[in-house]
């Protein structure tokens, strides 16, 4: 079908095929594409609002066994420069969320395996019933995958006993790309499948919550293939309904094992909009400023993102592979502003939560993203003691070697 | 909506004041890109030039060119005999490449407001091995003409038009319409870099503002050959983004390959990426605008 013959079917409200997308993202002019995403945006959202939301991206861990060759992130088990997060140290990050208008913590780590579940268990009712109103939006699939392995209980049991301790959605991290061939030349093949990383998504959503997707492009994925994680993505929404939103992000390779160059804004704003198009049962599109800066991330709105994310407050896995940037929440709403939109808070499941909070209150300027400990300091915080761990470094760590 | 400018800007023409206000309050923004990248073409085809440049900001004279195709100079003389002899230092180690610096409202405040005397220091500068004032900031100087004509007349030529300041829409409005004045006037510009290269403390411009600011400058500047979008103060991701919106030279490449960038490729070799995947073609230029073979 030609590029004009597929503008017609969109324009009509079609849906597009695998074989329309693809002719669609290779041939058409970004203009065109950006112009029906926009569309797409504009019909979904008619009032004119870009949200947003407070929250802090939390790691809890940087030590991992899934050694994925894209991520500068992570230590392995053992090393000097491995850390993980005390019930304390998440605590006084909560509080700091609090203060500045943030409801949620985005919760992920490395695949530690000296970490039971039964520390999560710990830590989310404790979150709980210190900040009863407070959201944990936490562990991707592939951490409920690893979860599965340590404590040999299905996905399901998992996410039932993550949700009896206080989770309350779950972030669509880990999801690179949703093709195994992709997933096997990063190494991030036996984190979890394609199908693995579906598979929690889907129990997720049958235990009733709801869930993010993302797709980190521009490693070593082909064309077909960023949009076969596309349609992969479409089709479990069919089923489930239970995405609220779709981010994509552009791979940031410094420091990386697997190195490369960055995919380019015009393929982020190109890549942006046909997700736009083809998602077409998804309400929200975000945009990625962390990745793209905020000069693109704001541009995206333009191309069918009508979110701009998260303010974050912290940011540890994107700083360590060379992405630097930052908006606190002034920043954020006068760029969204700047484009032409309304500014509204929202929580994980996108309820509006109101206006900003700089303008009911006086909150403090953000000028740099918080790191998981400022003082850089490695090492696992004293209460995992009382934990079990399984590694052979983790055991002496703890003094039961 | 701005389709009905698309014709104009396909032939080149270039716009009027108010059609220039509807493209920058138009909130459709993709359609200000289509504007922008029809009268990019109009001028140039598919071709976005780039230049690679090694910025000299001390008195040090450089030990190593790396790929610099300029090499610029972009310390505030104390003196016109300090400018003279930064010159001829940079000038000894520069071989053909050609070495460009200064600001023209510096080197005008160093004649003490004198145009005579500018033109006399034009000359000297010249002479010392200077290829062109490298930039004539616009929202600063009260009678650009005036100070192109002198340094013109000293035997210097200006080679781009900046923007030190421009907090607002209208500000930059504004410099883009002297620019484009200036040149009707002259003749003798090779650039015009419209996005400010100062930004107001707590709050920079945004990405909305910056690529209809450089659309607009192509549209309404249609005699000046290139509009310029400076890699290494808004970064590859805008630069390549504004070739989308109109951008035509891609100025300050850094000449030298750093960590920031990978040990996996050059800047060229990035620029060069990134203008291709921008649907254009890139060509190298030197200081004086002229291209690679």
């Amino acid at each position: 079908m030609s590029v004009a013959a597929i503008t017609d079917k969109l324009t009509a409200g079609g849906r597009l095929t695998r074989d329309e997308a693809l002719e669609f993202y290779l041939q058409a002019p970004t203009s065109l594409l950006g112009h029906l995403a926009d569309r797409v945006r504009q019909r979904k959202h008619p009032e004119g609002v870009v949200t947003y939301i407070i929250d802090r991206n939390v790691n809890y861990t940087n030590v991992c066994v899934a050694r994925c060759k894209f991520c500068a992130f992570y230590r392995p088990v053992g090393s000097s420069e491995g850390y993980t997060l005390g019930f304390d140290e998440i605590f006084a990050k909560i509080e700091e969320t609090i203060a500045l208008g943030g409801g949620q913590l985005l919760l992920q780590g490395g695949h530690n395996p000296d970490i039971p579940l039964e520390w999560y268990e710990d830590l989310f009712r404790q979150v709980k019933a210190r900040y009863p109103a407070f959201r944990l939006h936490a562990l991707s699939p592939p951490e409920v995958i690893h979860i599965t392995r340590l404590s040999q209980l299905s996905v399901p049991e998992v996410i039932q006993r993550l949700i009896a301790a206080g989770l309350d959605s779950i972030p669509g991290g880990g999801a690179e790309i949703l093709v195994d061939r992709v997933r096997k030349l990063l190494n991030c093949y036996n984190k979890a499948t394609a199908d693995e990383w579906l598979g929690v998504m889907r129990e997720a959503h049958r235990a009733g919550l709801r869930t993010t997707a993302t797709m980190m492009y521009g490693t070593v994925e082909t064309a077909e293939e960023r949009l076969e994680h596309m349609f992969r993505l479409r089709d479990l929404q069919d089923e489930t309904g239970g995405f609220t939103a779709f981010i994509a992000w552009s791979y940031q390779p410094e420091h990386t094992e697997l190195g490369g160059e960055e995919a380019t804004g015009i393929d982020y704003l190109r890549t942006l909009a046909l997700s736009r198009l083809v998602l077409d049962n998804f309400d929200n599109v975000q945009s990625s400023w962390v990745t793209q800066g905020g000069k693109v991330g704001q541009l995206s709105l333009a191309y069918g993102a009508n979110d701009m994310g998260s303010v974050m407050i912290e940011e540890n896995v994107v700083r360590a592979a060379g992405a630097e940037y930052c908006m606190d929440e002034f920043e954020v709403v006068r760029n969204i502003e700047s484009a032409g939109f309304v500014p509204k808070r929202r929580n994980m499941h996108y309820e509006l939560l109101g206006d900003p909070v700089f303008r009911e209150r006086d909150v403090p300027r953000m000028l740099e993203l918080a790191v998981a400990r400022n003082d850089g300091r490695a090492g696992e915080a004293d209460d995992l003691r009382a934990y079990e761990a399984r590694s052979a470094a983790g055991r002496r760590a703890r003094g039961r070697a | 909506m701005v389709n009905d400018l698309e014709a104009k800007a396909a032939a080149g023409h270039p716009l009027t004041h108010d059609e220039a206000e509807r493209v920058l309050a138009c909130p459709d923004l993709v359609s200000v890109g289509v504007l922008g990248e029809l009268a990019r073409r109009a001028h140039h085809g598919s071709t976005v030039t780039y230049g690679q440049v090694l910025v000299v900001d001390t008195d040090a004279v450089p030990g190593d060119l790396g790929g610099a195709r300029e090499i610029r100079i972009t310390t505030r003389p104390a003196s016109i005999e300090a400018a003279c002899a930064q010159v001829r230092a940079v000038a000894a180690v520069a071989g053909s490449v050609p070495v460009t610096g200064f600001s023209a409202a510096d080197l005008l405040a160093l004649a003490g407001g004198d145009h005579l005397v500018l033109a006399d220091m034009a000359a000297r500068l010249r002479d010392a091995g200077l290829s062109g004032v490298a930039f004539l900031p616009v929202d600063v100087c009260a009678d650009a003409a005036e100070l192109v004509r002198a340094l013109n007349h000293g035997g210097l030529q200006v080679l781009r038009a900046t923007v030190d300041h421009a907090a607002t829409v209208a500000a930059r409005l504004m410099c883009i319409e002297r620019v484009a004045a200036l040149q009707a006037e002259t003749s003798a510009l090779r650039a015009f870099a419209p996005l400010p290269r100062f930004d107001e403390a707590g709050a920079p411009s945004t990405g909305y503002d910056d690529v209809r600011t450089i659309a607009v400058a192509r549209l309404v500047c249609a005699a000046v050959p290139a509009i310029q979008v400076d890699w290494g103060m808004y970064g590859p991701k805008l630069a390549q983004v504004a070739i989308a919106y109109g951008a035509d030279d891609i100025d300050n490449v850094p000449a030298i390959d750093t960590l920031g960038l990978g040990h996996r490729r050059s800047p060229a070799e990035d620029i060069a990426r990134q203008i291709t995947a921008a649907y254009a073609t890139p060509v190298a230029r030197n200081g004086r605008f002229e291209r690679a073979s």
